[in-house]
């Protein structure tokens, strides 16, 4: 395929040439989607070598995904949220008992001396306050949805936000 | 508005969620106030910071493809989870729930005691079915001036998955000092029994944190596998180490049954990380081999193909599975095991394809309608999600069959739909019935008050569905009536609302101002919705702010007589506590510091109260800002383990290691979520296990009331 009919070509008809096979359209969508996809996946595990591994999980699988995609809406939105789910899935997984007694704080310490951004505030949440505010602030879920990604009620989903927030403020010095 | 308003509120505004009136009253709060409007602009760019694209993926394509190229595939989570909706219906058959839950806390084990503990001496120590026991008890503290008490049981049988039976099997009477003395005979059926020990008024329950446990043995002088089975079901989500033993004492004693393997992998695997789990896998294959080539050799029955078709899927033998799963059900096609790999198939095959799972699940159900509980109970769950009400009332019906009790939450789930309510009203009715008469399932743990308290609860939740339900029916006198009866079965906020909605949607506003004012008044309803509900109630009665606050008041005072008058008055069994900080300093606390003291005891290993630690947190952090006392003790002994679970889940409400037993022994305390509420005095004026009371009953003793912020 040429680059000037590739970039001319909207998601809709890469998505029906990846479905027929078409690696070159995959490629495409890869370029188009990779970084949207990695950056999700980044903010919510807040460890680049995961996010790596929900990146190349979901264009490995996605031929297959695409079968269940019914060009509802954007696939840009779409391939995001499948992103989103399946780096839910590492979480779960790694916290799937809550005594797990190797369970190691993976997420970055923020060196004192200087100020810190609210990314990097962010990501130096505990597992389980990350991921909700992500999920709501930044990815639009509401409570409800949060709750039924997580298995938590979404009162407890909104209680999380609330600590976040409060854990947030302190780290950013918010007045 | 008075004072700054809350960052919850200053948030939703900024995120442009608030509404209506609590917008409008941010907005003009915000005008004149200098500081808020820079903490809505920092929230903003905080929001703003965070989704800003800032990664880029680093990777190319060629990654991708060379994975593809290999032949690997991956099946990504497509489909999206299913989200409840949020009616307000919905609320009262979750609180069902709760109050289900209530009567079944969790306990936690306790390995010894101080001064007060129990001891409760069981002889034969290997008895057989239907033995008669003999018992010799010490007495704790709060059963030792008794003439005679009375010992109950929890008891399983040997049909697994059943739910177990409380019955009384015995009584003591008092020799001399502190010992009791008796006997009690165990069901025939029971293989495996929890004992406890009781006043004959049931006030006070001693469980010893359930460790007094009865294993059936055979003739053999081995305690039977059913009986190991059955406990470690009841033990293994309270205490992971005894479950673990369980499992080897499993495969010690009985190597030749899969299912000891399958439950000893299941625990080896449990906590190990993944890319260990290879290793493990191996140690256990040439068991898995061993057991498929005897099975190869003899005649072996329904459940022992069962069990070797869950080890060898859990082993991830997928071939060896599904060719024994082929053999149970072509030997044994009517057998519960046999019917129950079906429905596995079908949920296998039939992935994300609900109406086809179901058409699978029914000619399962067909096929042998006495012994498909399996097929039952997924195909009732399947209706649920389908939301179809005609297929909600066949499966409700055969999911009844096996598990009759289930019928008033059917009749709550039913009542929602007009072509299904009135076989839901017939439930509810029948579900108050049963809760009217005497009862006799009350749980192993629960004193006959707090047995009472969850029926009553029950019941005004099964009264208020049926009261609507009623109304929706176009009966709107017997509905009132109906909801009148709910609002006899105690202080219950959400109920308020049902009822004041029905009224409401009568025209009866007086009617609807009291039960409205009882909601508002609750401690726990938010100040952003107390005003919300007055502005609506206020535009359909010409409510004046006079009328709304002497209505608010006389439910404060309604909601005072109702918890004080039922509350205890009684000194814990020690005053000092000496205690330990997740930091490892040591801690002391005196409980007569005229201070409102809140002791909630918590434990990581018991599910109900993991999931309510989100909501202590931020129940500590609301009453702690108003001068409450807050005390959080955990059963942990390792307190680093407790630091790294603060820092790992974001708590930080007050909470300490209770190396000498103090806290546990001073409220007598063996279960787990469970909380005292003290007075000023230091006496304890409530004991309970929901978080949300906790708020209502420091509220009554002189703490705050309302207006606490909401998350």
């Amino acid at each position: 395929m040429h680059e000037q009919a590739r970039n001319a070509l909207d998601d809709a008809e890469l998505v029906r040439r990846a479905r027929a096979g078409s690696v070159d359209a995959l490629a495409e969508l890869y370029a188009r989607h990779a970084d949207a996809v990695y950056d999700a996946a980044l903010r919510l595990l807040a460890a680049p070598a995961d996010a790596e591994d929900v990146l190349q999980d979901v264009f490995v699988g996605l031929v297959d995904a695409l079968e269940k995609y019914e060009e509802r809406g954007a696939f840009g939105a779409w391939i995001r949220r499948v992103a989103v789910r399946r780096a839910l899935m590492g979480l779960r997984r790694e916290r799937r008992r809550v005594d797990a007694p190797t369970a190691v704080l993976k997420t970055p310490v923020p060196d004192p001396t200087r100020r810190i951004t609210a990314r990097e505030a962010v990501a130096a949440l505990p597992d389980s306050l990350r991921v909700v505010f992500v999920l709501k602030e930044v990815e639009g879920y509401s409570h409800a949805e949060i709750g039924a990604q997580l298995g938590i009620t979404p009162r407890a989903s909104a209680l999380r936000l609330h600590r976040a927030w409060k854990v947030l403020r302190n780290r950013v010095g918010m007045p | 508005m008075i004072g700054h308003p809350s960052f919850h509120r200053l948030r939703a505004f900024a995120r442009g969620e608030s509404t209506g009136r609590a917008h409008a009253a941010v907005a003009k709060h915000l005008e004149g106030c200098a500081r808020c409007r820079t903490r809505v602009r920092s929230i903003r760019d905080i929001v703003d910071s965070v989704r800003a694209p800032a990664a880029r993926a680093p990777i190319g394509f060629d990654a991708i493809a060379a994975r593809a190229a290999a032949g690997e595939r991956v099946l990504l989570p497509v489909e999206e989870p299913r989200v409840t909706a949020p009616r307000h219906r919905r609320g009262l058959i979750a609180a069902a729930a709760v109050a289900v839950l209530i009567a079944g806390v969790v306990v936690i084990d306790v390995p010894e005691a101080g001064a007060e503990k129990s001891e409760l001496w069981i002889t034969p120590e290997a008895p057989r079915a239907g033995a008669t026991l003999s018992l010799r008890y010490r007495a704790t503290t709060r059963l030792d001036d008794e003439a005679r008490l009375v010992v109950r049981a929890r008891y399983y049988t040997a049909d697994r998955g059943g739910p177990p039976q409380t019955v009384a099997i015995g009584e003591l009477l008092r020799t001399d000092g502190a010992w009791f003395e008796g006997s009690a005979k165990l069901p025939d059926s029971a293989v495996y029994a929890v004992l406890a020990i009781e006043d004959p008024d049931a006030d006070f329950v001693d469980t010893n944190a359930e460790r007094w446990q009865v294993l059936v043995h055979g003739d053999d002088g081995r305690p039977l596998f059913d009986a190991l089975f059955a406990r470690m079901g009841d033990v293994r989500m309270r205490n992971t180490r005894l479950a673990d033993e369980i499992t080897r004492s499993m495969v010690a004693l009985y190597p030749e049954r899969p299912g000891a393997w399958y439950f000893r992998y299941g625990e080896a695997t449990l906590d190990i990380p993944r890319d260990a789990v290879d290793s493990v896998r191996a140690e256990f294959r040439p068991q898995l081999e061993r057991l498929a080539g005897a099975a190869r050799m003899a005649a072996v029955g329904p459940d022992h193909l069962w069990y070797l078709i869950m080890f060898a899927r859990a082993m991830g033998e997928r071939e060896i599975a599904d060719h024994w799963r082929d053999e149970l059900m072509e030997r044994y096609p009517t057998e519960r095991p046999a019917l129950q790999q079906a429905v596995f198939r079908a949920a296998e095959s039939h992935s994300g394809d609900l109406d086809g799972y179901l058409a699978t699940l029914d000619s399962i159900w067909r096929s042998a309608p006495d012994e498909a509980i399996q097929a039952a109970a997924s195909g009732w769950q399947a209706a649920q999600r389908l939301g179809r009400p005609e297929l909600l009332l066949r499966w409700s019906e055969r999911i009844e069959a096996f598990r009759p009790a289930w019928a008033p939450h059917n009749g709550l789930l039913l009542v929602r739909y007009p072509e299904t309510r009135a076989e839901g009203m017939d439930r509810l009715r029948k579900g108050i019935a049963a809760l009217d008469a005497p009862g006799d399932d009350r749980p192993l743990g629960s004193s006959a008050a707090e047995y009472e308290a969850t029926r009553r609860r029950t019941a005004g939740l099964y009264l208020a569905a049926l009261g609507r339900a009623l109304l929706e029916a176009g009966r709107p006198r017997a509905a009132l009536d109906t909801l009148d009866r709910a609002l006899e079965t105690g202080w219950n906020p959400e109920l308020f609302r049902a009822v004041a909605d029905a009224r409401l949607a009568l025209g009866d506003t007086a009617g609807a101002l009291r039960a409205f004012a009882r909601f508002v008044a609750d401690p726990t309803t938010s100040a952003a919705f107390a005003d919300s509900l007055r502005a609506r109630l206020g535009a359909a009665a010409a409510l004046d702010g006079a009328d709304w606050q002497a209505a608010v008041a006389a439910a404060r005072d309604e909601l005072r007589r109702e918890l004080l008058g039922a509350s205890l008055n009684r000194a814990p069994l020690r005053s000092r506590l000496r205690l330990q900080e997740p930091a490892g300093a040591a801690h002391e606390v005196r409980l007569d510091e005229g201070q409102i003291t809140v002791v909630a005891f918590w434990s990581r290993y018991c599910p109900p109260s993991f999931r309510q630690l989100d909501e202590l947190d931020d129940i500590a952090d609301r009453l702690t800002r108003h001068g409450v006392r807050f005390i959080g003790i955990t059963d942990e002994e390792d307190a680093a383990a407790v630091a790294a679970l603060f820092e790992r889940e974001g708590l930080s409400f007050p909470t300490y290691l209770d190396p000498e037993r103090d806290a546990r022994n001073a409220f007598d305390n063996r279960s787990t979520p469970s909380y005292a509420v003290l007075d000023t005095n230091g006496r304890i004026r409530f004991t309970g296990h929901t978080a949300a009371d906790i708020v209502r009953q420091v509220a009554v003793l002189g703490g705050p009331w309302g207006g606490l912020p909401q998350p």
